[in-house]
């Protein structure tokens, strides 16, 4: 007590140092943070987009996506590679070929402009990557199988034969 | 001439260590993190198309394609023709429990070999149940009994033993049959 009061005090007296925050609680928060990022952090590195109006089923199985082709199809619409290529609702011209009545004409025309895209690119430069014929198949949850199978019977047809339907993990 | 230690304490400073910059390095770490994180898991399930070819068909006692159809009334299980069994609706939905139980049972016995089965959907069947009837027939859990393969492997002197390899799935690819019609 006696050595506060004392002469030699007498300029710090009343002047306090600079506040020193406690961010001990702060930082158990960032590594927690960091932990859950970490570990919900997808290395693949391979984004698929999943448009409104598709709702994925969920499934149990564990493998993980790769690159590919994505069409995806909801219950009016089919994208290819996110461009649309058929709106039910606002299409007049003809879905399904006269002869070949599961050919859906428009994704087929667009999967063979992909196909021919894809093979022109392995022609000019050689290190491209090959055509791999794999599709990603990203669908609507409640349609039907008759409807699918058209989907998968056109794919098939353009030479995208391997399929991968894309569904949403179970593990959350 | 040495003097005698002072009696008056020495104020100790106490050593803060400098976190500004590891907390700079983590903040920047967590704003990487978010915009690449997927909140959503998403998988995959594979699946190849049916090759036809010319060949003569399978005699029916060597034809053990396991073979899955899916009725109105349930699942019927064949062995390449031949029926094995028949899984019935429970309170009007499919049994997917069942069928997967029989499954893991029979790819010990009858489908020990087969790498492919052959799914055959109802035309009504929604794409929801396609794929609760892929997960039944395709995926083996971690509840279920262990499998295993004999799988060769090749020594440095080039010997070959065989060693026993844990599968994780009961086939390794899915078949749909009925494309063309």
């Amino acid at each position: 007590m006696r050595k506060n009061r004392s002469i030699r005090n007498r300029g710090k007296r009343g002047k306090k140092g600079p506040m020193e925050l406690d961010i001990t609680s702060l930082l158990d928060i960032l590594v927690i943070l960091l932990v859950f990022l970490i570990k919900s952090y997808d290395s693949s590195g391979y984004i698929m987009n999943v448009p409104n109006g598709i709702t994925l089923p969920s499934s149990e199985s564990n493998l993980q996506s790769q690159s590919g082709l994505v069409v995806q199809v909801s219950k009016e619409k089919i994208w290819v590679d996110d461009k649309l290529v058929l709106d039910l609702v606002n299409f007049n011209g003809l879905v399904y070929g006269k002869q070949d009545r599961k050919l859906n004409i428009p994704l087929y025309n667009e999967l063979m402009r992909k196909k021919k895209v894809a093979m022109n690119l392995k022609k000019a430069i050689p290190k491209a990557e090959r055509f791999s014929g794999v599709v990603n198949l990203i669908m609507e949850k409640s349609l039907k199988y008759r409807e699918i199978k058209r989907i998968m019977y056109t794919c098939a047809e353009a030479g995208f034969k391997t399929y991968k339907f894309v569904v949403l993990g179970e593990d959350l | 001439m040495l003097r005698a230690p002072s009696r008056r304490k020495k104020s100790k400073i106490e050593q803060k260590l400098n976190l500004i910059p590891i907390l700079d390095a983590v903040f920047i770490f967590i704003f990487f993190l978010l915009s690449s994180t997927t909140f959503l898991k998403i998988y995959e399930i594979p699946s190849d198309v049916a090759i036809i070819n010319n060949n003569k068909p399978l005699k029916e006692k060597t034809d053990r394609t396991p073979t899955v159809r899916v009725l109105k009334t349930g699942f019927s299980i064949l062995s390449g023709k031949t029926p094995l069994a028949f899984i019935k609706k429970v309170n009007g939905k499919y049994d997917y429990e069942n069928l997967h139980s029989y499954m893991v049972r029979r790819k010990r016995t009858t489908f020990k070999k087969e790498k492919t089965i052959v799914l055959e959907p109802l035309q009504s069947l929604s794409y929801d149940d396609v794929v609760k009837v892929m997960d039944a027939i395709e995926i083996l859990r971690r509840t279920d009994p262990a499998q295993y393969i004999k799988q060769k492997f090749k020594t440095f002197d080039g010997k070959i033993f065989e060693q026993d390899k844990r599968v994780w799935k009961l086939f390794d690819s899915v078949i749909f049959s009925d494309l063309q019609s």
